[in-house]
């Protein structure tokens, strides 16, 4: 492919001066193109000092003519490459302009003391492990729904469970493989406002994103072949997960899968739960995260501290509640000295009342 | 922002997988804009001679711009296979997003057709063709999926660099 392109030729009639020309003697001796790219090419070179180029005529009594190609044009001078310079430089910021124009200045930020978690992710596959060959059991499809801990919130509108499409399997390796390739996204806020102070200062719990995967048959009555969960990761960036999952005989509550909703005691323990495993499921996730808090760390080149002041929400929220607590003690100070006062006034008022009686 | 995609190729792993090509489109949110590049595209017809994958090495390369992190961009896929009579049958729809963190990443997406009834399965079968969506928003809204009826098909393989600007000045981490 090439791009189109202005030519010029250099041309010779190099027939005898007592001869009419004839299309025959006329010869090409240079060619000057000027490509789209703004790209000048000269065709042969120019000589510089090396063997002039020979050309023949084809004519009876052949003659042979040499020439050379100089470069004659004159040199740029610096007054002139000043001003090309101030030129290409105008021509750049004007460009520079134009882009910043069209991108702005604004963009939009979370409230403060707030973290913003945005997730974007895909289900891409599930490899279905140990399943029977059984055709009657080969469409699949995935159920799945985030759950928010404790501090998390979403807005009103966010889609937070989804259904993928069912998908017939096929064999590839050693397993069965459902493609899904389903995209989903959330946008998740984490405020920390508690009163209680126990739970200022705790780490918060990431959203899990609780997976089902389910078999559809030909009569259209679907089972569950699958249950699993996966963790939003806590640190952002792009993460490949392989989940695996197992089937109960029976669940009837799906958070079950990690830690229960209902589960209060001290031990975990899930002995005597009957499972089965089935398959490994993939999923993409895209984490990223935003807070103010950020910024200022970035503004004042601060190296990584702890998780609590990695995820931006404490730092503000610290220098609050210690003032508030320095005002507090002030208070209670000053309460007690005008106890102390009142208690010392009232006693030599009385012994004074008693020494005039 | 600015994406640059180095390749994209397709592995399918049964015995017609010769003379592929893909459409790709990039979509956004409304917040974004792409300032050079192109956001859709389509490959040239890959007839692979002796390896079970078509090769493209297609390159994509958008520079985007955005106000906000809502609609980070989504890649999605449209794979076809052109048969000895010139005629384009669907292989799969593919979709995934574009990475969010930068650096240079490998993505291997996989991708699936719808499947039809029996009837159009058979007919497939002898004549070729097969159903397609009729609404490709389909692939990258996701909300109405779960009506389809699909067969997994092959992966399409790339490789992205993304390079990003000016986030870490809005607290943003990725």
């Amino acid at each position: 492919m090439e791009a189109p392109s202005q030519v010029m030729y250099i041309m010779a009639d190099l027939s005898p001066r007592e001869r009419p020309a004839t299309p025959d003697e006329e010869v090409i001796l240079g060619i000057v193109a000027l490509d789209c790219n703004g790209v000048l090419c000269m065709r042969p070179d120019f000589n510089r000092g090396r063997k002039p180029y020979v050309v023949e005529t084809s004519s009876f009594g052949k003659e042979v003519f040499e020439y050379m190609i100089e470069h004659a044009s004159k040199v740029m001078n610096r007054q002139e490459q000043d001003k090309e310079m101030k030129m290409y430089r105008e021509v750049y910021n004007r460009h520079k302009d134009f882009l910043q124009a069209c991108v702005g200045d604004e963009f939009e930020m979370p409230a403060p003391d707030v973290l913003r978690l945005l997730v974007y992710g895909e289900i891409g596959k599930f490899y279905v492990k140990s399943l029977p060959k059984n055709f009657e059991f080969d469409d699949l499809y995935c159920h799945f729904f985030v759950d928010l801990p404790k501090f998390w919130t979403a807005e009103k509108h966010q889609q937070l469970s989804w259904v993928t499409q069912t998908c017939s399997t096929k064999v590839e390796g050693r397993d069965d493989v459902a493609k899904f390739s389903f995209p989903f996204s959330f946008e998740l806020f984490y405020k920390n406002d508690s009163v209680n102070e126990d739970e200022q200062d705790e780490v918060p719990h990431f959203p899990l994103i609780m997976l089902e995967v389910l078999s559809l048959d030909s009569f259209k009555r679907f089972r569950t072949e699958g249950y699993t969960y996966v963790t939003i990761p806590n640190a952002p960036g792009s993460k490949k997960i392989t989940s695996h999952c197992w089937r109960p005989i029976e669940l009837e509550d799906q958070t079950y899968t990690a830690i229960p909703s209902t589960f209060q005691g001290s031990h975990l323990s899930k002995y005597g739960f009957r499972t089965e495993t089935t398959g490994e499921v993939t999923v993409n996730l895209n984490v990223m995260m935003q807070a103010r808090a950020f910024m200022e760390k970035k503004s004042q080149k601060r190296s990584l501290g702890s998780l609590l002041d990695n995820l931006g929400v404490n730092a503000v929220q610290a220098n609050i509640a210690s003032v508030l607590e320095a005002f507090k003690k002030a208070r209670q100070r000053m309460m007690q000295a005008r106890e102390n006062a009142e208690k010392e006034l009232t006693k030599t008022t009385g012994r004074s009342v008693e020494s005039a009686a | 922002m600015q994406d640059h995609f180095i390749y994209l190729n397709y592995g399918v792993n049964h015995g017609r997988n010769h003379s592929l090509f893909c459409k790709w489109g990039i979509h956004t949110g409304g917040a974004w804009k792409a300032l050079s590049g192109l956001r859709e595209g389509q490959t040239q017809v890959d007839n692979p001679q002796n390896y079970d994958e078509a090769y493209w090495a297609h390159p994509i390369d958008v520079h985007f711009t955005t106000k906000g992190l809502q609609g980070w961009p989504k890649i999605h896929f449209q794979v076809w296979h052109q048969d000895s009579f010139g005629r384009n049958e669907l292989y799969g729809y593919g979709f995934c997003h574009v990475p969010t963190s930068p650096g240079t990443h490998k993505i291997s997406c996989p991708t699936w057709r719808p499947a039809g009834t029996f009837r159009e399965q058979v007919s497939q079968y002898f004549v070729g063709g097969g159903p397609q969506l009729k609404n490709p928003d389909l692939i990258y809204s996701g909300a109405d999926r779960y009506r389809l009826n699909t067969v997994a098909m092959g992966n399409v393989h790339m490789n992205i660099g993304v390079v990003l600007r000016n986030f870490d000045k809005y607290g943003i981490e990725c």
